[in-house]
């Protein structure tokens, strides 16, 4: 991988498998959150639902460390990890997009948590994680899938 | 209050030298993707990139980017 376009194309795919992972994540805490509030036997279908999410979020998350970054020439790393484009603006504009709204539902919740005494914090906070990693995941999709154009003409 | 649009002439260039999108990626490091998106107006690229696109095309950035009026 020492073509600067294979670098380019490595380091948006990157920026894919991140928000994948994250994705995941998101999955696994809204799992979690609904297993607080649900009762046997669904609390067993949702820690095996659980266990599963958080499986294939390991794999991603290792997929991307092992054979995405580890496979780069370390003398490259650097540049693969500051790689500007279009994906890398993204992945900052889902960032930000997702603090946002985190920080609106922090607002909502904090004095929401303290109204239902009867909930466990725990609720609301894989809620809110659940809520942070999936604007942020979803957002970086839906950028992305309304990015991509034809490649066009080229006769002068 | 008027705002000011970036326009560019990439297609235009890119026609010029016979180059596929994947080429001009190819040539300046970065991925067809952006290469794509800003041909289209959905990216506006870094002082890097446009360098690099002025250096790939020999002109001066100025005749491939320019800000244009719109009400």
């Amino acid at each position: 991988m020492t073509s600067p376009t294979a670098l380019a194309e490595a380091a948006d795919r990157r920026w894919h498998l991140l928000a994948t992972a994250l994705l995941l994540i998101a999955c696994k805490a809204g799992i979690s959150a609904a297993a607080v509030l649900a009762e046997p036997p669904i609390t067993t279908y949702l820690d095996w639902a659980e266990m599963a999410t958080a499986l294939a979020a390991l794999a991603v998350a290792l997929w991307l460390l092992f054979f995405k970054f580890m496979k780069v020439p370390a003398h490259l790393r650097h540049r693969f990890l500051n790689m500007e484009g279009f994906v890398a603006s993204t992945i900052q504009k889902a960032f930000k997009l997702s603090w946002l709204v985190t920080f609106v539902a922090l607002t909502i919740l904090a004095p929401a948590s303290r109204r239902f005494t009867t909930i466990p914090g725990e609720f609301f906070m894989q809620s809110l994680l659940a809520l942070m990693l999936g604007v942020f995941s979803v957002a970086f999709f839906l950028m992305n899938a309304s990015g991509e154009e034809d490649e066009g003409p080229i006769d002068a | 209050m008027h705002e000011v649009e970036l326009h560019n002439r990439i297609r235009v260039f890119r026609a010029e030298h016979r180059l596929s999108q994947s080429d001009l990626a190819e040539q300046i490091g970065v991925s067809r993707k952006t290469i794509s998106t800003i041909e289209v107006g959905r990216f506006v690229p870094s002082t890097t990139i446009a360098l690099l696109l002025a250096r790939r095309f020999g002109v001066p950035v100025e005749e491939i980017f320019s800000l244009e009026q719109s009400n």
